[in-house]
Parts: C-alpha cells; structure tokens; sequence
C-alpha cells in the first residue's frame, strides 16, 4: 500500500511540475499577448498622432514654403517675395564637345563668354554653375539645344517687386539668398527659421508721395541727394523713409562703383548731420521745461556773440531785443546760444540723452550710425549746440524726438515693424512745455521762415533748419544741408513730417536761396496736403474759434505775427 | 453536413478575396488621383506666388501714377474734399410724389440702374457700380421698408441733374426704354406682386 501510495505520489510529484511549468509557461505567453493586444488598442483607438499624422500628411499636398518669408507693408503690399527660378549647370561628363556646346550655349545666351563656357566645359567634375536664375524663355531655349550637359537646378530668388521704392528699409539678399542690408538682414531669423511674414509699418502710397515731392524738389534745385521721414508721433511707426539717389535691389552687387555704394547709403539712418536750427526746437524746449525761459522772456540780440575766438551772428540779424516765440521764428542764434548759457552744459547734455540723441536709434535697421558730439563739452559747444552745430545726429534720430518733443512729451521707441498699440514710452518733457513747443511750431509757419510748408486745413507746424556742410579746415558756405520737420495738425499733433536737401543750390525762384525755408518746406508742406487725406485725417477750419485759442500764443505773438519774415 | 459548409466557407473565402481585390484597385487608383491633385495644388500654388509678385509688381505706385494721368481724368484727393456726416445739411423732406406708394419689388429696385443707363445715354463703366450700389440695401433683411426709400431717393436725385429741364420728355423716353427692355414685365411685376 504505502509501495503504491509512494509511486502515485511520485507520479503526481511528477505531474505537479508539469503542470506547475505548464502554468508558468501558459502565463507567460498570455501575458505577451495581452501585452500585445493592449498596444493593439492603444494604437488602433486611442493612439491617433503617428499613424495618422502620417496618413494626413500622404493626404494633403503639404505647403511647401519657400525658404525666406516674405515682407509686406503694413496694408499688406508685397514688398519682397521669393520666387522658384531655374538655375543652368553643366555637367562636363556629359559633354563629347566643349567647343559645339559652348557655341551653342553662347547662340541662346549671348552674356556669356563662349571662351569661358568652354573652359567650364572641359573642367573635370560633374557639376559646374554656368548661370544662375534664367527666365523661363530661357530655359527652354537651352533645353530645344539638346544637349544632355546642360541640366538646371530649381532654386529661390528674391523679387522685390515695387523695386527700388522702399530698397534701403526692405534691403536685399546675397547670391546664396541670405539677408545682406535692411530688413532682409535685422529678420533673417524670423525670415528663414520661423518662415513668418514680415509686416512693416511703411505706407508704400505714402512712401510714393514723400519720394516722388523729394526727387522732384532734388531735380529743381540740383541737389546731390535728399532724404525723408514720416512719423507717427502716438506710436513711433516710421511711415514712410526715403533716402534718395536710391537703388534698385534686384541690381545690388553687380557693380561696386562710388555712385553704386551712394546709393546704397541710407541718409536718414546711416548718416549723421549737423542738422541747423532744427535743434532749436530742442533748446527751446529745454529752455521751457527748466524754467530757464518763459514765453516771455527777452534777450539781446542786437549784436553778435564773441567767444573762445569764435563769432555766432544771425542769418537775418533782428539788432533788437528778442522775445523767446521771436527767437524762434526768426531762428535767431545769439538769442537760442544765450538761452542755453542759461540752463547750462549739463541741463543741456542730460535732456538730449534724455531725447535719444546720445544714442543708437532702435530702429531695426543695420544700417545705423551713433550721433557725433564733443567729447570735451565746453560752453562753446554748448552754444553752437543749441543752434544745432557740433552735434551731428541722423535725420531720424531728430524726427523721433520732434516727435516726443510734440505729443505730450513722450519719447516713443521708432521702428519699421507695424504696432497695434502703442508702446509705453518715457517721459522727457512736461505735457505744459509739450504744448507751448507745438504753439512756437505752428508759429514759424505761420509767419516765420517756414511759410513754404503750410497746407491748407493741416495745421502744419515746424522749423526749417540750414546747416553749412564741414569741409577741409572749418564750413563750407556753398555747401548746405537743408532740412524741414513739420507737424501736423498741430493742435493734436498725429505725425511728423521731415525734408532734407544735401547740397540745393538756389535758384531763381527762390531768389537764389537754398535754405530750408526754401527747398525742404515745400515738399513738407505739399506731401502733407496728399498723404493728410490718405491716413484718415480731414481738414480743419483753421479760423475755428477753438484752434484758435488752442494755438495762441499770449506774450509778443502779436507783435512776432505783425513782422514775419525772415528766410532762415 | 461537412461539404455545404466547405461550400459556404470557400464562397466566403473567394467573396472576401474578391472585395479586397476591388478595394485594394480602388484605393491604389484614388492615391493615384490623390498624388495628382497634390501636384496640381503645389503647382497652382506657385502660379499663385508668382501671380501675387506680378500683381505687386503691375501696382508699383509710380507706374499706376503715370497710367492714371495718361488715362484717367483723376487728380489726387484734396483736404477740401473731405467731410464728414454732421456737417452735411439736414436732409429736405420728400416733396409729396403724385406716383403711387413705393414698393417693395424688384421694379423698385432695378430702376435706378436703368436710369443710369439710359441717362448717361452711353453704356458707361460706372453703370455696373450703380447697379450694385442700387442693389445693395436690398441685401440687408433687417429693414426690409427703408431700402426702397433710399433707391427712390437717389434716382430723383439723379434725374434732375441728368435731365436738365426737359424732365416730362425724358420720362416718357425712360418710359419706352423700360417697355423695351422688360416688355412691361417690370411695370407688372410690380402690380402682380400687391
């Protein structure tokens, strides 16, 4: 019995781990299935960015986009875009006979020289550039040659088609497509990583109207180039920038010469002026707000300033004494010299830091310049800088403190690219002085020297501003940078408007002056009346009561209106 | 018992081997399509591309300046041609009109386009723009009354300086046209539909 009961239980001992390993085997395989049954599930229900990604992709033509973004106005105008061209190599294993293929190469593009299309020829590779970015007329001409060497590559090119209107704040690309100058430089990230359009704050009909008044105002008077700006002065958007001569991008790099790169030169960015008495909106300014001047404060200009050696007399000599509106619009430098010995060097070199005129401009271009002012500040230099000598800054660096100097006080930050809102600036001066500076304004054209820029309805203010150009050993007197900075309207001041001549030469017509007055307040005045209307602005009745009174000057305005004239 | 259903298996089999068959062709051929609607977006998206540089490139200002003053008999906007609604006069009341009430039709409507046409009495481009400035408040269902009103307004407001004195001869012209274009059918349309 027990013999049995061991055989069974050995038997059963047996069987147990049979089943025992049966068990853990059958485990293990259902747990692989489960295992696989659960990614089954995961994959087919709730799983759904792989697979199906992929299936959309196979799905939907994919946007191929181009690789540099493009740029746009700020009304959406293309400024510059990217085009596919094709591009003609050859492949010199291909080709049996150099000579018959150059010649015939040369037949359908004669630019090329036949000589050094078969010397490419004959080169040794299988790849070799004979000419980028050819039309399609082209392109098929090359291929009606027959000839298996000639292969062609797709590659991007860079068309700007409103052409040279807007090249210095657009700029232009290199060969291999990278932003070389401009905006196509200061966004190649945005351009060709993030592959976003660029939308600028430049108003291309305003950019018409403000280049076509310059060139013509160019011509008239001979000048050897021009520059000008429209401002926003309640965002800090550059509407419109021309520097003239200007370039067509397309033909960038082809030729290198002294003309070429003076076209390429941004006036209002890159080059630094000695901008006249358009710095005496900031004297004046400063004068205002510490209190150094009231409106009605007189100084003695009867005769000319005598110091370290150096004579400051005025244009148009008044001989008397000078209230501080008279100053102004008679754009008298004994008298704005002696109110900035008032205030003082320091007072004087805190508020121009204070307006951006110390310092690099924000604007995103890189072509930019720092102002240029004396490193030693004496009070000579004090008072040529308050008629705005010896401190040369960019035509923009004075529109963006104009600008502050008028819509309240605030410095805005100018930029290219278009702002939905406005940005949070920093106040420099007080909204008093703000306002008393837009009444001296409207003053000088009103009756001073800058009568040539008004337009009807507009409420133009501004200041004329004529500087002689620095030469070998002290100024040249035939050579002038004429500048005007209107505003308008100027009972709420909405943009700034500025004009610069290099070099006018007089004329007839203006009697032989090429002084602001003259050449730069005309183009303000005219591209104000055309671009007014355009930007939503309507006339105002300026013998309205209330302008009126908005705009009175009470001390010596009278007297200042009972004379004007004065040319700069 | 076992050979109908091998019989109704092998039916099976063959049927799903056939459906597979026809799906599998079918999608091959709308992947075929499928690839050539892509092609066809890609390429009609770069026509696209380089139709918007030659759109931008026809509209350099500078280009339609000189077109419009060689062609066009516009000047560019002046400050004194602005103004704004409160500083237009108040309207003048309607004179009381001897023709029955204004209706809500499409007679009411299309007339004043006609007038256009047949008072410019050359087939102008401006006729188009009339047609639809006409059209236009019809389009707007929250006040159905108001738009026939203003249509009537603006016709007599042509008439007049179209016109220039001889008014009753002109309408009896205006009259035929209008017989001659819808063979009264505009007249009566309007009846039938009150």
């Amino acid at each position: 019995m027990t013999e049995r009961i061991s055989f069974e239980s050995a038997q059963t001992k047996a069987l147990d781990v049979a089943r025992t390993r049966l068990l853990v085997g059958g485990a293990l395989l259902a747990a692989a299935f489960l295992v696989v049954g659960v990614r089954l599930v995961d994959v087919t229900i709730f799983s759904d960015t792989g697979p199906s990604r992929q299936a959309s992709a196979r799905s939907i033509a994919v946007e191929k986009r181009m690789d540099r973004a493009d740029i746009l106005d700020r009304n959406g105008v293309l400024l510059a875009t990217s085009l596919k061209t094709a591009s003609l190599y050859g492949n010199p294993t291909l080709i049996v006979d150099p000579k018959a293929a150059a010649r015939a190469l040369v037949g359908v593009l004669p630019e090329l020289s036949e000589a050094e299309v078969t010397q490419k020829l004959s080169s040794k590779g299988e790849f070799i550039w004979l000419r980028r970015h050819i039309t399609p007329r082209q392109q098929y001409e090359v291929n009606r040659l027959g000839f298996p060497g000639f292969q062609f590559r797709e590659e991007e090119r860079r068309v700007y088609p409103l052409g040279s209107l807007a090249a210095h704040v657009v700029g232009f690309t290199g060969d291999d497509n990278d932003g070389l100058t401009g905006i196509e430089s200061s966004f190649e990230e945005t351009l060709t990583q993030r592959h976003e359009d660029v939308t600028l704050s430049l108003d291309i009909r305003v950019q018409q109207i403000l280049h076509r008044e310059l060139s013509a105002q160019i011509e008239k008077f001979s000048a050897i180039g021009g520059s000008g700006i429209v401002f926003d002065v309640r965002t800090g958007e550059v509407i419109s920038l021309v520097s003239l001569p200007n370039f067509d991008p397309h033909e960038k790099r082809k030729k290198n010469t002294e003309e070429a790169k003076n076209a390429r030169f941004n006036r209002t960015t890159l080059g630094v002026y000695e901008l006249g008495s358009v710095f005496k909106i900031f004297n004046h300014a400063i004068a205002l707000e510490t209190g150094a001047a009231k409106l009605n404060s007189i100084y003695d200009a009867r005769k000319p300033i005598r110091a370290h050696g150096f004579t400051i007399s005025d244009f148009h000599a008044e001989k008397r004494w000078l209230t501080v509106p008279e100053i102004f619009t008679y754009s008298s430098n004994i008298g704005s010299a002696k109110m900035a010995l008032d205030f003082g060097t320091a007072v004087q070199r805190k508020f121009l830091t204070d307006l951006g005129l110390m310092r690099r401009s924000s604007i995103e271009l890189p072509e930019q310049a720092r102002p240029l002012f004396p490193a030693q500040w004496t009070d000579l230099s004090t008072m040529t800088i308050s008629y705005g000598h010896g401190i040369s800054v960019s035509p923009l660096h004075a529109v963006t403190a104009v600008a502050a100097v008028v819509n309240g006080g605030i410095l805005l930050p100018a930029t290219l690219i278009r702002r939905d809102e406005p940005p949070r600036g920093e106040r420099v001066i007080s909204a008093q002085t703000s306002e008393a500076m837009r009444k001296l304004l409207r003053l000088v054209v009103e009756n001073g020297t800058g009568r040539n820029a008004d337009a009807p309805g507009y409420l133009v203010g501004g200041k004329t501003g004529t500087a002689e150009k620095p030469g070998k050993g002290g100024y040249k007197r035939k050579a002038l940078i004429s500048s005007f900075i209107g505003v308008f309207p100027m009972n709420a001041p909405r943009y700034v408007v500025m004009a610069q001549l290099d070099e006018p030469k007089g004329i007839k017509e203006s009697y032989g002056y090429a002084t602001g007055g003259w050449t730069a307040a005309p183009v303000v005045g005219k591209v104000i009346s055309q671009v007014a209307p355009l930007l939503g602005l309507a006339p105002i009745d300026e013998g309205a009561p209330d302008i009126q009174r908005a705009l009175e000057i009470n001390v010596a305005a009278s007297r200042a209106r009972g004379r004007g004239i004065a040319t700069d | 018992m076992k050979r109908p259903a091998t019989l109704i298996l092998f039916a099976l089999a063959v049927i799903a081997g056939g459906v597979l068959f026809t799906i599998a062709f079918e999608v091959s051929t709308l992947e075929d399509r499928l690839s050539v609607l892509n092609e066809q977006i890609t390429e009609d998206r770069d026509a696209i591309h380089v139709l918007r540089a030659e759109w931008g490139y026809l509209n350099q200002p500078e280009r339609l300046d000189g077109l419009s003053q060689r062609y066009l008999e516009l000047q560019p906007l002046d400050g004194s041609q602005l103004s704004d609604i409160a500083a237009l006069p108040a309207r003048p009341t309607p004179a009381p009109s001897t023709d029955p009430a204004p209706t809500n039709t499409p007679s009411a409507t299309t007339s004043p386009a006609i007038v256009a046409l047949s008072e410019t009495e050359s087939p102008s481009v401006e006729t188009p723009i009339a047609a639809a400035l006409a059209a236009k408040p019809k389009l707007k269902p929250a006040a159905p009354r108001r738009p026939s009103r203003h249509v009537r307004l603006a016709s007599q407001n042509t008439s007049p300086k179209a016109t220039s004195g001889a008014a009753s001869s002109d309408k009896e012209a205006l009259d035929a046209a209008l017989r001659a274009i819808f063979g009264n059918s505009a007249r009566n349309s309007g009846d039938a539909s009150r």
